[in-house]
């Protein structure tokens, strides 16, 4: 340690706050440098005036307004939640009941997008077919419950759907061969 | 005893919080009084930390003991006030400020012109702490009147302890350096 160090160390080495290592090398250099030990000196006389130059302190008792103010606050907090207990935690709450309810809109949200994507799925899947008027072979509904794979919503909606083409699919069918009947006669 | 108030007080239980209240008030005042320098000042700080305390309480872990952190939210908010009030401080307040009184114990010289003096070098004294910047004021304040230990205003003020040392040398020197200016100065 050099004199800058000793210097800045002489408040801490006075209040016997140095570890044993640092308060051996402060002392071993203190009795090789005069400078530093009259800096120390110093030092040591200002502690009993900063000592005495401390405040008188007024007398106050604010226990009371205190919980007054305490007590007003925890009404304040009460209104929304109910009892004290509950208030303080009233912040935390209140994000948890905020992300509950962002949590519902997002699963309600991924259920709309899933029926939107599963109605997709089926125009595209089935469109040729209705079109063609042909019958909707049976494992075309496996295959559409394969690549639905967003749940029982998903499924229900591909099964009915499945099922509403179909006969429309029939339906379709029948219009042509009475079409068929009728130029046929 | 404070861990038992704080999870009454978490389990919702008020009366412990005016227990906590009537041990730290006190302290917590005085702490504030010193740093503001003006009763009516210290008197509304106290109160808005214990608010702030009683807010925030849930948040307290118990990683530090609650009278380092009361003190923590207490030199917060102090160095917010005097940080919003830099404009309009002025440092000849306060009852006590100019009266000078001897700590108790020190041998005490009672002819008029020793009393002078000793009042004289006191009121310098105190005019110079007051002027201090807050961030050495704090540290010398928590460590010479509230007799907080280098570690314990580390904890508060959420610095290495180095820090704390070199601000309070710094303060000290400041101190010390402008004594000598005004001593000095003297005719």
């Amino acid at each position: 340690m050099d004199c800058r160090d000793i210097k800045k160390k002489i408040p801490e080495y006075l209040s016997g706050s140095l570890s044993g290592a640092e308060k051996v090398a402060f002392e071993a250099h203190l009795n090789l440098c005069p400078s530093c030990r009259r800096e120390a000196e110093s030092f040591r006389e200002l502690d009993p005036v900063i000592d005495a130059a401390d405040l008188e302190i007024p007398f106050a008792d604010l226990t009371a307004d205190i919980m007054n103010a305490v007590r007003k606050e925890a009404r304040k907090e009460a209104m929304p939640t109910g009892p004290v207990q509950d208030t303080r935690n009233s912040r935390t709450t209140g994000i948890s009941r905020t992300r509950g309810n962002s949590r519902g809109r997002i699963i309600s949200l991924m259920q709309d997008l899933s029926a939107a994507a599963a109605a997709a799925i089926i125009l595209f899947w089935f469109s040729g077919t209705v079109l063609a008027g042909t019958q909707v072979p049976e494992y075309s509904r496996g295959v559409a419950r394969v690549t639905g794979s967003v749940g029982t919503v998903v499924q229900t909606y591909i099964d009915l759907s499945a099922s509403t083409v179909n006969r429309l699919s029939d339906s379709v069918k029948s219009i042509e061969l009475q079409m068929k009947g009728d130029e046929e006669l | 005893m404070d861990e038992i108030l704080i999870h009454k007080i978490k389990a919702g239980d008020l009366d412990s919080f005016e227990k906590l209240v009537s041990r730290y008030q006190r302290k917590i005042f005085s702490f504030v009084y010193r740093m503001l320098v003006s009763e009516e000042d210290a008197r509304d700080i106290t109160q808005e930390i214990f608010i702030q305390v009683f807010r925030s309480l849930e948040t307290f872990r118990g990683d530090a003991k609650f009278s380092t952190w009361i003190y923590r939210v207490a030199s917060n908010k102090c160095l917010d006030f005097l940080h919003k009030n830099k404009k309009f401080r002025f440092y000849e307040p306060a009852a006590g400020w100019e009266t000078g009184e001897q700590p108790a114990g020190s041998p005490v010289k009672t002819d008029p012109e020793s009393i002078y003096l000793r009042e004289e070098k006191v009121r310098r004294v105190r005019r110079i702490i007051a002027g201090l910047p807050d961030k050495y004021r704090v540290a010398l304040v928590l460590f010479h009147y509230e007799d907080l230990t280098y570690h314990q205003i580390a904890e508060t003020l959420d610095i290495p302890v180095k820090t704390v040392a070199t601000r309070l040398y710094r303060a000290k020197l400041i101190l010390k350096e402008r004594l000598r200016g005004e001593t000095d100065g003297l005719p």
